[in-house]
């Protein structure tokens, strides 16, 4: 066995799986981390099958995983079009070049970030369930199903009003694109994800449906428990205070978004 | 952020990278050509009771080609030539190498075979 495998010299065979270690971690960053350590597992069992295949003779199976091992590359980019669309989004961003502009957006942005803040915090405090959309470089349109069209500025009293329990309205998403509120009574794609925890009612997996699927970042206020979460990317972040909040947004939404 | 931080934060994916990456080495080195040289064991059959038989050279060097983890198959079923001594009496025998049958593992090609020829010298025991 050595002498056919002798030729591979160990330093270079260990900068080799460290580099090709490496590209797939950035990679399998851009899923899920459940999602990736559940193909990450799959993967490597596969390869060691077929080649136990080979060495063992088994014509019939080598010839089964030759041909799904050729179009397992293919199969991921189609599982995961919409995390590799999303990845490719965030990576162009940094392309982009600050306007002369950018301070007046910065502090519009603040501004409108700060009605969010201020909204969520009131629907907290009253205990009115809410969802909040803020739409990023991805377009929301074909995620929608129904809606009532708004175009108003964003303003807290406008949120929260809403929310409230008699509105025709509260029981969907509100949607704010290019700095103004759009939409409202929108519902949602849920998550399919198995692993969201169950005491997750409809509103948190209709936030983590939809941010799976596109960059958008959605406020969620609990309407049992008045807490109030962000989910972007199909990850969210529960409990936050109103400081908390007005900070985390500040970090996760370019003013360029609310333009 | 620390060091360790850094180093220990997604722990559990940055693992799995880089046991992916290894069976991925592994795969990629198993599955690229290569030539290897196998020693052919040459085995008398058939042989004539009161007779002994003497191979020169006792094995001969097969060359073969192809992916590795099939050479490496090769390696762990070892090559063996049977050579039909049967109707054969005592005396010089040579044979060309050429004309052993080799059974190699399919998808493996044999690329050479040396020396050219073998001399058998059967003997009648004393």
């Amino acid at each position: 066995m050595q002498g056919i495998l002798h030729k591979a010299d160990i330093l270079t065979a260990f900068f080799d799986i460290l580099l090709v270690a490496i590209v797939i971690y950035l990679l399998f960053r851009l899923v899920r981390e459940s999602t990736a350590v559940r193909i990450l597992l799959l993967l490597p069992v596969l390869l060691i099958a077929y080649l136990a295949a080979q060495l063992l003779g088994f014509i019939a199976f080598t010839w089964l995983l030759d041909n799904f091992i050729l179009s397992i590359f293919l199969i991921l980019v189609v599982i995961f079009q919409y995390d590799i669309r999303r990845a490719l989004l965030s990576f162009s961003r940094g392309m982009f070049v600050r306007s002369p502009e950018a301070d007046s957006e910065e502090h519009e942005s603040a501004a409108l970030l700060d009605q969010l803040a201020d909204a969520a915090h009131s629907l907290s405090e009253r205990r009115n369930g809410a969802l909040i959309v803020v739409e990023k470089e991805m377009s929301l349109e074909q995620y929608l199903e129904v809606g009532t069209e708004i175009d108003a500025k964003v303003t807290s009293e406008l949120i929260s009003s809403i929310f409230l329990p008699y509105s025709p309205i509260h029981d969907g998403a509100v949607i704010i694109s290019h700095g103004k509120l759009t939409m409202a009574g929108c519902f949602l794609p849920l998550t399919q994800n198995p692993d969201v925890a169950k005491e997750l009612g409809t509103r948190h997996r209709a936030a983590i449906g939809l941010t799976e699927l596109v960059d958008a970042l959605v406020i969620v206020v609990s309407e049992e428990t008045g807490s109030v979460s962000v989910v972007s990317g199909g990850n969210i972040t529960s409990n936050l205070e109103s400081a908390a909040l007005r900070k985390l947004l500040r970090r996760m939404i370019e003013p360029r978004w609310l333009q | 952020m620390t060091m360790h931080s850094i180093l220990f934060a997604r722990f559990r994916l940055k693992a799995l990278s880089l046991l992916f990456a290894a069976v991925l080495w592994l795969f990629v080195m198993l599955e690229t050509g290569d030539e290897h040289e196998f020693a052919v064991k040459l085995k008398p059959v058939n042989t004539a009771s009161g007779f002994t038989v003497a191979i020169n050279p006792p094995e001969l060097k097969a060359r073969l080609g192809g992916v590795r983890a099939l050479l490496l198959r090769q390696q762990l079923i070892g090559l063996t030539v049977e050579i039909d001594l049967s109707q054969r009496d005592a005396g010089a025998l040579t044979l060309k190498s050429s004309d052993s049958h080799l059974q190699v593992v399919p998808g493996l090609k044999l690329l050479a075979l040396s020396p050219g020829s073998l001399e058998i010298i059967i003997s009648q025991q004393k």
